[in-house]
């Protein structure tokens, strides 16, 4: 029986728990499923003789691996399992019967997504993921959070329609869906060459869920709609389980490590002028999220191992800094800059554990984001890449801004707004204290997490060698010091920019705003309303028929067993988000 | 470290701040809090650039080997994000209600910058 519970994907305990609390009246009931989902989750994953396969399972002709472990998946199931336990101790105060169900679903089939061994059932946990989510970006009910909802509905169908589309034209092809008959020897990492069938569709799924430049605006859109605990949760899984395939799928891919730098340089310019400091998370978010990508693209054993301690560490420490958002909003209602303040005197044990969070993000020493970012920067510098090097130096200084100082100075400290809300309730304290726990014991003791990264090897020879180097110390604490004294002349001089309210235009200017007064002038019958879910509906309608034809295509190629595959695939699909555009228009 | 914008001395006792947060974070309602706090990153970052000098320097390109370096880049890079941030917020700011209007209200607004 133990057995038999051991070779399940982890990820599905977690989904049923999210079934069951859909189900249970009792809050009480659906507050010990919020923290015992995560708590079987990991009891299963550890219970399994993880590193081995779990076997073949046949469907619909299809050769899948629901559950399949390596030392690559295992890093990136296990810091959601964290997460999963974090965001359920810290919403345990929230009697919200949708948001728990769809957390622990959204959570579960992301884990799923992480432990799936074929792109079939990765694909499938994909878009269960993204379903799930929507309704954490809905859950505050409100008209502004409903419409966010459906702009970030649009984006997921999106993602997961080319994704799809290079999925069945890989299936197409002939080519292997399984990750262990994929790549050469026991690769993990950097299985399909971007020429190959299928590879620029997925990759552009992925980079849309990874929220590549332009294709980002869906994150800070959505992510400080949600609620003080639907966005932590948000912020913890679908970027990262789109690191996590990038580095499965596309690592050593070159074009990434540009792509990458990028988004680490753009959004630190958005988030010195953004007021809503959650969205100036969110476009932190951004920043680190292009770290982790560019190490992927970098694809060295160094890189990867840094993509994956970015992962782990980002997970945990920007979960962190949107809890102590999350418990400012709770507790004032706002998290505008300008309406804040001077909230250290009655939330000090949530300026304090913001201010770990900050701590860590920044990179200093002896927090977690030092010992994870510094594998990148020096994956980085190994390949000669000076310019991608400058331009991460600069998102490093950047992220001090926006994180490191501008998030606990503005809202804690700075100008005192007269507001003197409560601390935190308990649960969230409870949450934010394990988290920053976590962020300063990875980061004082790294040699865990170095070992379980997917190159553990590497990693500790790293770890042995340069990381407590005291050139490498010092020049991290110089960056940062010289930074801080910026920030206080700046500050100091008046020459820092003064908060205001308002709203920051973004690259989503151009479907939201110019793009439709365009077709109108052209004189097109598109109907852009405002209200509710026009832009998803569009998109998913022009994707759908997009995906139907390549799948049409597959098929004729494929002959009838493939074209089953392939109308099963989208028939799933359109199922999926038939229910939910139902459920939301 | 941002004491001229607090209330007036009167108006603060009148208020609550709990005992940890004045045994954690009291030290920066001080008067000239802000000022010590600068001077103290001066020291630390002096401090820090020397080490440049005693602790040789090996680099995967020449610029790390430079005395200084991070500690000038990560003034520049700070100054350059934030200074930026004068005309860019001039330039994509708008009223929070921005797309929630009529397109033609939004399109008079853009060319009114």
């Amino acid at each position: 029986m133990i057995a038999a519970l051991t070779a399940i994907n982890p990820g599905i305990f977690m989904i049923l728990a999210g079934v069951l609390t859909w189900f249970t009246p009792g809050a009480a009931l659906r507050s010990a499923a919020l923290v015992s989902g995560p708590v079987l989750a990991l009891l299963a994953l550890m219970a399994g003789d993880w590193g081995r396969d779990a076997g073949r399972v046949g469907f619909v002709g299809l050769d899948l691996a629901p559950y399949s472990v390596d030392s690559l998946s295992f890093v990136f199931g296990l810091v959601f399992i964290i997460a999963s336990f974090l965001c359920g101790v810290y919403s345990l105060h929230r009697h919200d019967r949708l948001q728990d169900a769809s957390g622990l679903v959204y959570a579960g089939s992301a884990l799923s997504a992480v432990f799936a061994g074929d792109l079939v059932s990765f694909f499938i946990c994909l878009e269960l993921s993204a379903l799930a989510s929507v309704f954490l970006v809905m859950g505050r009910r409100s008209p502004e959070g409903i419409a966010a909802g459906s702009r970030y509905l649009g984006m997921q169908i999106l993602a997961g329609l080319l994704f799809l589309g290079g999925l069945l034209q890989r299936m197409a092809e002939g080519l292997p869906i399984r990750f262990d008959d994929m790549g050469e020897g026991v690769a993990i990492a950097g299985l399909i060459p971007i020429g190959e069938a299928g590879g620029v569709l997925m990759l552009a799924g992925l980079g849309v869920k990874a929220a590549f430049p332009l294709a980002h605006t869906w994150l800070q859109d959505a992510y400080p709609r949600a609620t003080d605990s639907g966005a932590v949760i948000l912020s913890a899984f679908t970027t990262k389980l789109a690191v996590y395939a990038l580095a499965r799928l596309f690592a050593g891919e070159d074009t990434l490590i540009v792509i990458g730098a990028v988004m680490t340089v753009f959004p630190v310019f958005f988030a010195v002028i953004e007021n809503d400091l959650r969205k100036v998370l969110a476009y932190s978010l951004n920043n680190q999220v292009g770290f982790m990508v560019c190490a992927v693209g970098v694809g060295t054993e160094l890189a990867i191992n840094g993509a994956a301690a970015h992962a782990f560490a980002h997970v945990i420490y920007k979960a962190l800094l949107f809890m102590s958002m999350g418990a400012v909003l709770l507790r004032v209602g706002s998290t505008k800059a300008n309406e804040l303040g001077g909230l250290h005197r009655t939330m000090p044990l949530t300026a304090l554990f913001c201010m770990i969070g900050a701590a860590s993000i920044s990179a200093l020493p002896l927090f977690s984001g030092f010992v994870a970012k510094s594998l990148t920067m020096s994956a980085v510098q190994g390949e000669g890449l000076l310019w991608i090097w400058l331009a991460l130096l600069f998102a490093s200084a950047g992220v001090l801004e926006h994180s490191g100082i501008k998030v606990p100075f503005f809202a804690f400290f700075g100008h005192d707004s007269g507001k003197r809300p409560r601390e935190a309730p308990f649960n969230m304290l409870l949450a934010m204290g394990l988290a920053a726990f976590l962020s300063v014991s990875i980061g004082v003791f790294p040699g865990w997490l170095y070992e379980i990264l997917p190159y553990p090897d590497a990693a500790l020879e790293y770890l042995a060698h340069d990381l407590w180097t005291a050139a490498h110390v010092l020049t991290q604490l110089q960056l940062a010091v010289f930074a801080a004294i910026a920030f206080v002349l700046l500050y100091r001089s008046g020459l820092y920019p003064t908060e205001r309210p308002g709203l920051i235009l973004d690259a989503d200017w151009i479907w939201r705003s110019w793009a439709p007064r365009q077709a109108r002038r052209a004189g097109v019958a598109l109907r852009w309303k405002r209200s509710v879910g026009a832009g998803g509906a569009v998109i998913a309608a022009r994707c759908v028929s997009a995906s139907c034809e390549v799948s049409a295509r597959a098929s004729a190629l494929v002959g009838r067993g493939g074209a089953a595959t392939g109308v099963l695939l989208l028939m799933i699909m359109i199922f999926i988000w038939g229910i939910v555009l139902l459920f939301a228009f | 470290m941002a004491m001229a914008d607090d209330p007036p001395e009167g108006a603060r006792r009148l208020l609550p701040s709990l005992p940890i947060a004045d045994a954690l974070f009291g030290w920066t309602r001080a008067a000239g809090a802000g000022r010590r706090v600068m001077w103290a990153l001066l020291a630390v970052g002096l401090l820090l650039v020397a080490s440049d000098f005693v602790f040789l320097r090996r680099g995967y390109f020449p610029l790390e080997t430079i005395p200084g370096f991070h500690a000038l880049f990560g003034f520049l890079a700070f100054s350059a994000a934030v200074l930026c941030g004068w005309p860019l917020g001039r330039w994509l700011r708008r009223p929070e209600a921005f797309y929630d209007r009529p397109s033609e209200d939004r399109a008079e607004e853009e060319r009114n910058g």
